[in-house]
């Protein structure tokens, strides 16, 4: 129940923060609500424009107002691309969704098979390189990975496509050309979200299955001849996974903001570079809007988080 | 010697910290020229002259390169600091007041630590003009939630300890419990922390120098590396403007990376493999 309290609260503070944030400006709210190009304008028209967004109401009008528009999803109208935002969010949060979806998997995959091995087989040399090569990865920031991946492959090589993520003649041909363009385009950036996110998931499996190695349980069902597998995963690796949810949780919206200047990089047309964009453009309604829907989406992980660590935690399960 | 061989991470770590601390204490006698001055030709090759070459407008990269020492660092240990001191603040309070007070500050904390903190400081700066203080202040404000959390845990056990409630016992005031008792048992985790959390600002001022969202009047790292990366198509150039700033970057956070794990190694003994 506090769980609860606790995201509306942070939602709340959110609201309150982009409604806010644009009025304490020293200068027009104006400002923030049609962008800079508009203000050289008329007296008269300026006085229109304050009537029809409402800031010659109360703070508290406007802010009943503000949300209002809110709950029927209207996000405002974007400067730059003349139109609603709502609508210009779309296919970049598609986009967004597709690079974080597919780096969170594999991340998590790779990650817990490297963290089992690291822990099983921790007397082995290679697992102490492993763990320093995870620990320098995990420390460096997403962009300078990113960066080093597109000089290495696209720029010097010439593997990968070096900005997009879409063939651009390939929009006419047949889906599977499509789908491969689209899969060829992910690979760099997904990789470079991977290489950030799984070396901190195998440290943290890593650090829960060294707890556990030698317990007695681990004694017991080698002693029933159970394949070493399967001791692995389900009897060892079952100790990490109440960490590791709550670490999925929080690191799911780390990956969404991480991605932010990994698109940037890779010039990938999600959420993060239109917000970088929008940086640039002082394209105020779009920078709320999207960073709106994107703590929206974070808060979502946490919640599916917690609802999971309930699920895979029969101590807090059979309290509820 | 003995040092090095029991904890090679950490003497490896404290070494390279401490020639960027120097780089950034000592700045201002190292570069060759005034970061800001146009010292040559644009896109200069290295030379004697210019070590690191000249960027676009003529200007010194070597030097550029030691004064962004300054302000990635500065920024990051201010943030630190900051941080740091409002988690213990809180966590001190909280575990000696108890009650609906720390129940409070313990949900404010669940729900910090949600917020993905680029996120937000994107929202701040894109509004408030990205001053250095500006960014120590946007940086710190989503920095003491773990710390807090952490500090709080072990706060709770050492007041189960007997010394602790035959100090409540003699009537012992706060200040004196939280300064003769709290803090000395506290010490490993403010250094962890204060590590953690100067390693994340560091990180997150660099990510949003790239962006372009830094104080225009102090060149950083992130800066060098946005700039950089324009002119990485351009033959070689990426080997003296892109690598150097993205080296420093990478070694002073590894360096915080390696102490950091080396110091958590030597306090929970069932790490150490």
């Amino acid at each position: 129940m506090s769980r609860v309290l606790g995201y509306v609260f942070v939602l709340l503070f959110i609201v309150g923060l982009n409604f806010a944030l644009p009025r304490l400006l020293p200068g027009d709210p104006l400002t923030a609500l049609v962008g800079e190009q508009d203000l050289i304008i008329s007296p008269a028209y300026r006085q229109e424009l304050r009537e029809r967004y409402g800031l010659d109401q109360p703070l508290w009008r406007q802010l009943v107002e503000y949300a209002g528009r809110l709950s029927h999803g209207d996000l405002g109208y974007s400067v730059y691309y003349q139109a609603p935002v709502a609508k210009v969010m779309g296919p970049a949060l598609l986009w967004t969704a597709l690079l974080c979806g597919t780096s969170f998997l594999l991340s998590t995959c790779l990650g817990t098979w490297l963290g089992v091995e690291l822990a099983v087989q921790r007397r082995r040399s290679w697992t102490a390189a492993a763990v320093g090569g995870c620990l320098v990865l995990e420390s460096l920031p997403g962009f300078l990975l990113g960066m080093a991946l597109l000089l290495i492959f696209s720029l010097k090589l010439g593997w990968f496509p070096f900005f997009g993520a879409l063939e651009v003649v390939s929009q006419v041909t047949r889906p599977a050309a499509l789908g491969l363009g689209i899969l060829w385009h992910l690979i760099l950036p997904a990789s470079t979200l991977m290489l950030a996110e799984a070396p901190g998931v195998a440290l943290l499996v890593r650090a829960s299955l060294l707890k556990v190695l030698a317990a007695p349980f681990v004694l017991a069902a080698r002693a029933r001849g159970l394949t070493e597998a399967r001791i692995k995963y389900r009897y060892q690796a079952r100790n990490a996974l109440l960490p590791l949810i709550t670490r999925l949780g929080l690191r799911f919206g780390m990956l969404w903001a991480m991605a932010l200047p990994v698109e940037v990089v890779f010039a990938y047309p999600g959420a993060g570079q239109l917000l970088y964009q929008a940086l640039l453009k002082r394209d105020y309604p779009l920078i709320q809007g999207l960073l709106l829907v994107s703590i929206l989406t974070v808060l979502a992980g946490n919640a599916l988080a917690d609802w999971g660590y309930r699920w895979a935690d029969p101590r807090v399960r059979s309290r509820a | 010697m003995k040092l090095t061989s029991r904890y090679p991470l950490v003497v490896a770590g404290t070494i390279l910290l401490a020639v960027v601390l120097l780089t950034a204490l000592a700045g201002p006698w190292l570069y060759p020229y005034n970061p800001w001055e146009y010292a040559g030709k644009p896109l200069e090759r290295p030379s004697l002259t210019h070590p690191l070459g000249t960027n676009d407008v003529g200007q010194d990269l070597l030097s550029e390169l030691i004064f962004g020492t300054r302000t990635s660092v500065g920024i990051g240990f201010a943030v630190g600091l900051i941080s740091i001191l409002i988690s213990l603040v809180l966590s001190l309070s909280s575990v000696l007041k108890g009650g609906m007070w720390d129940f409070a500050i313990m949900r404010l904390v669940d729900a910090w630590l949600t917020i993905p903190p680029l996120l937000l400081i994107l929202l701040i700066v894109a509004f408030v003009p990205p001053r250095v203080s500006v960014l120590i202040l946007a940086l710190s404000l989503f920095s003491w939630a773990g710390g807090t959390r952490i500090l709080r845990a072990r706060g709770l056990e050492i007041r189960q300890e007997p010394y602790v409630e035959a100090a409540l016992a003699m009537g012992a005031s706060a200040p004196h419990l939280a300064r003769r008792h709290f803090l000395p048992g506290l010490y490993h985790l403010i250094i962890l922390s204060f590590l953690i959390q100067t390693r994340r600002a560091i990180l997150m001022e660099s990510s949003l120098a790239f962006l372009g969202l830094a104080d225009p009047q102090h060149k950083s790292w992130g800066v060098m590396i946005q700039y950089g990366m324009k002119f990485m198509a351009l033959g070689d150039y990426w080997l003296w403007w892109l690598l150097p700033p993205a080296l420093a970057l990478g070694l002073t956070l590894v360096s915080l990376a390696l102490i950091g794990f080396g110091l958590e190694t030597r306090f929970e003994p069932t790490l150490r493999s």
